[in-house]
């Protein structure tokens, strides 16, 4: 089960109000993201999707503003937080009322390899 | 433009398959004799060995086989059953890794990269040993466009570049070996192997058992059902193209980060034909599938571990992101592959229960899952021959 919340680290200051988001989704690992993802409630979850979405392509435009292998600190934990609301889009947006059943299959599944960074 | 099926696909045949081709012991040890021990078999990817001394060690258990793979000082690929000459011990037991030799932890013989005896603690009280005759046991090994096969067999009948035939040169169409980036999965599954190929060869579930996570994408008004384009035949391997509805309305999120990663849409694939196809399907004899977009290739392993029980291992290949906006996108795929064979799971674990029941002594396939049918004849011709073969050898005896 993964953490309920962790101490993630700061977001960019133009995305702070995003925060407590941060702390229970910018993970590092897609692992940790979809662990996350299954132990949270699809309402938490929407929280989330509902509270990121309107500046959600905001937030990557301006990671596009640093070169991609030197990403400060910051702004590593906001890509962490989008990798999360790619992976939280699957259960809003695709799966919906069958995300429960699909997330005990899920469950099934070992990542052994995943993208870096 | 509506999509038909080929009606010449009945010259495959029309029958149904017997149930027993995947729950029968006695068919299964047929399949391992005449099919698994005499072909090339996907043992990995070769960036693993990219560098003298990195090795690997691919586990064919259900062969009772251990190979260890590796690159030589000389950088030559070797192979060699991974299985000490002194007591027939294991010999690596890592996974993956770089080495200058080959220690047994038992008694600690070693071996060189090219598989020489190299060393032997206390040599002097072995009563006439032949330390050139017991080097590691070689098997061969190759690769094609950074995949890496193995054979089991005493000598390959032909080389792993004669036995893809097209499909080779087809692979090295793609950029592999650049492709570098890998995400991995795994699930062992209480099903026999063929059912894991089946599933990967066959459109025709997709608007069903996929109708929550890609049906939209799959099947649209010129092609409800989601037909493949075109089904090909290569000897033993068998591939198709794949349709995708070009009027599909990608999801916000996804919108966002597919046009951020420069993926706009359902974009096609290069086509032999200058169809419309966004994806390339090859099944490779016999229990590997190869799905090929333009952004990633995805590699489905089924394993063997018994007749009704196999461990599924698929690996998606993508090109290192150099942007956010492409990192976004390639996180989005693997997701999306993920959570689609987690449909795939739930089915699949429930077939094998099926067919032993002794509900129906047969199963059905229809045209469109005729590369389904073409893996069944394969083996069947196969396990033909090699009793053919035996019988032959035992007249000759």
């Amino acid at each position: 089960m993964a953490p309920e919340t962790r101490e993630a680290g700061k977001l960019p200051k133009a995305f702070s109000n995003l925060q407590n988001h941060a702390d229970r989704w910018a993970l590092p690992t897609m692992a940790l993201r979809h662990e996350q993802r299954l132990a949270t409630s699809q309402a938490l979850q929407r929280e989330f999707y509902d509270a990121f979405l309107p500046v959600f392509e905001e937030a990557i435009d301006y990671l596009g503003s640093y070169p991609f292998d030197q990403l400060p600190e910051d702004a590593q934990t906001l890509l962490n937080l989008c990798l999360a609301m790619v992976d939280i889009s699957l259960s809003i947006e695709v799966f919906g009322e069958h995300e429960g059943p699909h997330a005990d299959l899920a469950r099934r599944i070992t990542v052994l390899n995943e993208l870096s960074r | 433009m509506k999509i038909a099926v080929d009606t010449s696909l009945s010259r495959f045949g029309t029958e149904p398959i017997p149930v027993a081709h995947y729950c029968s012991s006695e068919y299964f040890e047929n399949e391992k004799t005449h099919v698994f021990r005499r072909t090339w078999l996907y043992a990995g990817m070769e960036c693993d060995v990219a560098s003298p001394g990195d090795y690997l060690v691919k586990e064919f258990d259900f062969l009772d086989a251990s190979i260890v793979i590796v690159r030589g000082k000389d950088n030559k690929l070797r192979a060699f059953h991974n299985v000490c000459a002194h007591r027939l011990s294991r010999l690596v037991w890592q996974e993956k890794g770089n080495a200058r030799h080959f220690v047994c932890p038992y008694h600690s013989w070693g071996y060189n990269l090219n598989g020489d005896l190299a060393s032997i603690p206390d040599a002097e009280n072995f009563y006439d040993l032949d330390a050139k005759n017991c080097g590691l046991s070689p098997v061969a090994v190759d690769s094609a466009n950074g995949l890496l096969f193995i054979h089991l067999g005493p000598e390959p009948e032909q080389s792993l570049e004669a036995f893809l035939g097209p499909v080779y040169e087809r692979l090295h169409n793609f950029p592999l070996q650049q492709w570098t980036s890998h995400v991995e999965f795994t699930a062992d599954l209480p099903v026999n192997w063929k059912c894991i190929v089946d599933n990967f060869q066959e459109t025709y579930h997709v608007f069903s058992a996929h109708a929550v996570s890609v049906n939209e994408r799959s099947v649209g008004t010129d092609n409800p059902m989601g037909y493949p384009l075109k089904f090909e035949f290569f000897n033993q391997h068998r591939g198709m193209d794949i349709w995708a509805n070009p009027d599909y309305v990608p999801k916000p999120v996804e919108r966002i980060v597919m046009n951020g990663g420069g993926i706009v849409g359902q974009t096609k694939i290069e086509s032999q034909d200058d169809n419309d196809a966004v994806m390339f399907v090859f099944g490779l004899f016999p229990n590997v599938v190869l799905n090929i977009t333009p952004y990633f290739l995805q590699l489905h392993e089924s394993l063997p571990l018994a007749v009704d029980e196999t461990r599924w291992r698929t690996t998606a290949f993508f090109p290192p992101a150099k942007s956010v906006g492409q990192r976004l996108a390639q996180e989005y795929s693997a997701v999306l592959l993920r959570d689609i064979s987690a449909e795939d799971v739930g089915i699949l674990s429930s077939l094998q229960k099926g067919m032993k029941s002794g509900a129906h002594k047969h199963l059905q396939f229809q045209a469109t899952e005729v590369l389904c049918r073409h893996l069944v004849i394969n083996i069947e011709q196969a396990i033909n021959k090699g009793i053919q073969r035996h019988r032959e050898a035992d007249h000759g005896a």
